[in-house]
């Protein structure tokens, strides 16, 4: 209860914006009077208006500070000469930079520009990754995927037509010394067998049988090691087309042989061999060390849609890996290609990759509003291949 | 002067030779020519240059004024250039809604402030303990008063630098509003224009600024 009722009761704040406003002349005629009656019956408001009111009358007589001479003249050349400058377009937005400003920036940006290409993540690898697609001229598998066996049939051919050949001439041998052909025959068959298994033993006699000087018996290890690895491929099934290097005649009775010595089981091996051995009685200048054929990747996304269908006959010799981006029609043909890999240029290795075919693949569970799809995707196509030599 | 006028009337119009004599006559002409905030604008953003170096005739004590209570007289200089520099760049986008006054006082209040902290950063760091604070904001015009004693000059004086340091030390909200008000006379209108708060935030900063000041004075 406040012992003077008749007293309004403000707060320290309200009454210094009473007093300030009073000051300044902005209270209304009724907030001056309470005021004045305020003031009148409150000694401490009194003594507070009385300080607050010297302060401001303080202030405002604090001297105003002179003019510079010639300010305004200054100001304006002034203004001139930076408004005229390049350099204004900041000035224009509101951006006076600092001096040493463009240093600044300079070795910022230097900074940032080197962290990014440090810190930069490596590119991404493929998610699939090159998928080597086999072909192979070896026996037929007892259910061959489609792919391999338009290959197959396809790259067989030459070596079919040489062993031909060299039976004939094993024929007109035989006409002149029928009881040594039969000898060697059942030599060479039986050499064939055990080379089939991967005897080496079975390699020497056979060596010991051949009448020249050809290194066949070099081919031994290879085929040793080539053996287990095929019959692997051929179990995974799911290692398609391949290119078989059919790089020259030469090579042919050496690679057929490599071919042929994994599969015992099958029939066409021993007629290869025998057709590689006659080849060789005949005096075929068979290579010791046969050069190896092109293994075809399609990589990248295009690996779920193209597939190789088949390819050139006549492939150049292999010598080295190398990268092809092709473009193909709706057809799988090649309409364009560039080689990615470095490398002088082949242009043999470029006719041969202009001459595959691929096919689209199509996935078995895809449905029919996907189809359409599918066709847009098939009708044309740019991707990379790769060439390894194997 | 010339070369400078001429170099002024070179960038902003094409036909300098033309303009030479009027600008020539504005420099030395006096604040009764002053043709008012519309003229003038409608002068400048016409392509007269002439404009433009009326406006800064007139303002430029009133903003040099503000900026030597803001900032202390050596740096005022400064602040008036760089208010005017903005300007002469703003002025197209001026569309008239505040007076051109509280225009450019709200621009040398921005360039002040700015200016400020990075006086106060500098100085902390280089006079600290130093100097006594307020002394930046002395004036020269602290003259003598013939009609009093030397004593009561000195208290006088005295008095008057206290005063300035204690505002120069109240919050930056508070001081703005104490400056543009007791020390320049604006309105709480005008204040609130430069300010861009409402008028009843101007009477609550003036009244606690005021407040705080007593108490940095008692």
């Amino acid at each position: 209860v406040s012992a003077r009722p008749d007293v309004p009761r403000l707060s320290e704040e309200d009454l210094d914006l009473l007093i300030s406003r009073s000051l300044d002349g902005d209270l209304s005629p009724e907030d001056e009077q309470r005021l004045e009656r305020l003031v009148a019956l409150d000694p401490a408001a009194a003594r507070r208006k009385s300080e607050l009111s010297a302060l401001v009358a303080d202030l405002k007589a604090l001297p105003e500070h002179a003019t510079p001479f010639a300010l305004a003249t200054r100001v304006s050349s002034n203004v001139a000469e930076r408004a005229g400058r390049p350099g204004s377009l900041g000035a224009r937005v509101g951006f006076f930079p600092a001096p040493g400003f463009a240093k600044a920036a300079l070795v910022i940006l230097g900074i940032v520009g080197a962290s990014i290409a440090i810190l930069r993540p490596a590119p991404k690898r493929l998610a699939e990754g090159p998928v080597d697609v086999l072909l192979y001229n070896a026996p037929k598998p007892a259910s061959p995927a489609p792919q391999a066996l338009i290959a197959e049939s396809r790259l067989d051919k030459p070596v079919r037509e040489r062993a031909d050949a060299a039976a004939k001439d094993l024929a007109k041998e035989k006409a002149f010394a029928p009881e040594a052909d039969a000898r060697r025959k059942a030599d060479v068959s039986e050499a064939a067998e055990h080379a089939a298994a991967g005897d080496k033993k079975a390699m020497a006699k056979l060596e010991g049988v051949r009448q020249n000087e050809v290194a066949i018996a070099a081919d031994a290890p290879l085929l040793a090691e080539a053996a287990p690895k095929q019959r692997a491929d051929r179990d995974e099934g799911g290692v398609l087309d391949s290119v078989r290097p059919q790089a020259s005649t030469k090579v042919t009775s050496a690679a057929a042989l490599a071919d042929a010595a994994p599969a015992p089981a099958a029939p066409a091996a021993a007629p290869a061999l025998v057709s590689a051995q006659a080849a060789g009685a005949l005096g075929g200048a068979v290579e010791s060390r046969a050069p190896r054929g092109w293994t075809v990747s399609v990589r990248g996304d295009a690996v779920r849609r193209w597939s190789l269908r088949r390819a050139p006959d006549n492939p150049p010799p292999a010598r080295g890996a190398a990268v092809y981006r092709v473009t193909l029609d709706g057809s799988g043909r090649v309409t364009a290609l560039s080689r990615v890999s470095a490398g002088a240029a082949d242009p043999r290795l470029d006719a041969f990759v202009r001459g595959m075919v691929f096919e689209s693949i199509t996935p078995p569970a895809e449905t029919q509003a996907k189809a359409a799809a599918r066709e847009t995707v098939s009708s044309s196509a740019d991707f990379e291949i790769g060439l390894e030599p194997r | 002067v010339p070369a400078r006028i001429l170099a002024f009337e070179a960038s902003r119009g094409d036909d300098a030779g033309a303009r030479i004599a009027p600008v020539s006559a504005s420099i030395h002409a006096s604040d009764r020519d002053w043709p008012g905030d519309e003229r003038a604008l409608s002068r400048f953003l016409s392509g007269d240059v002439l404009g433009f170096e009326q406006i800064v005739r007139h303002y430029s004590g009133m903003v040099f004024s503000l900026a030597a209570r803001l900032v202390g007289p050596a740096e005022a200089e400064d602040v008036v250039q760089e208010t005017f520099l903005r300007a002469y760049h703003g002025l197209e986008r001026f569309r008239g809604e505040a007076s051109l006054k509280t225009w450019l006082y709200a621009i040398a209040l921005n360039r002040a402030r700015a200016r400020h902290g990075r006086l106060a950063r500098l100085r902390a760091v280089f006079t600290a303990g130093k100097t006594r604070e307020g002394d930046a904001f002395a004036s020269l015009d602290d003259a003598a008063d013939t009609a009093l004693s030397p004593e009561e000059n000195a208290l006088l004086t005295e008095r008057r630098r206290r005063l300035r340091a204690a505002v120069a030390a109240l919050p930056d909200e508070f001081r703005a509003a104490v400056v543009l008000r007791d020390l320049e006379g604006l309105s709480y209108e005008e204040v609130a224009e430069v300010l861009g708060v409402p008028v009843g935030t101007v009477r609550s900063r003036l009244a606690r600024g005021r407040a705080l000041l007593k108490e940095k004075l008692s």
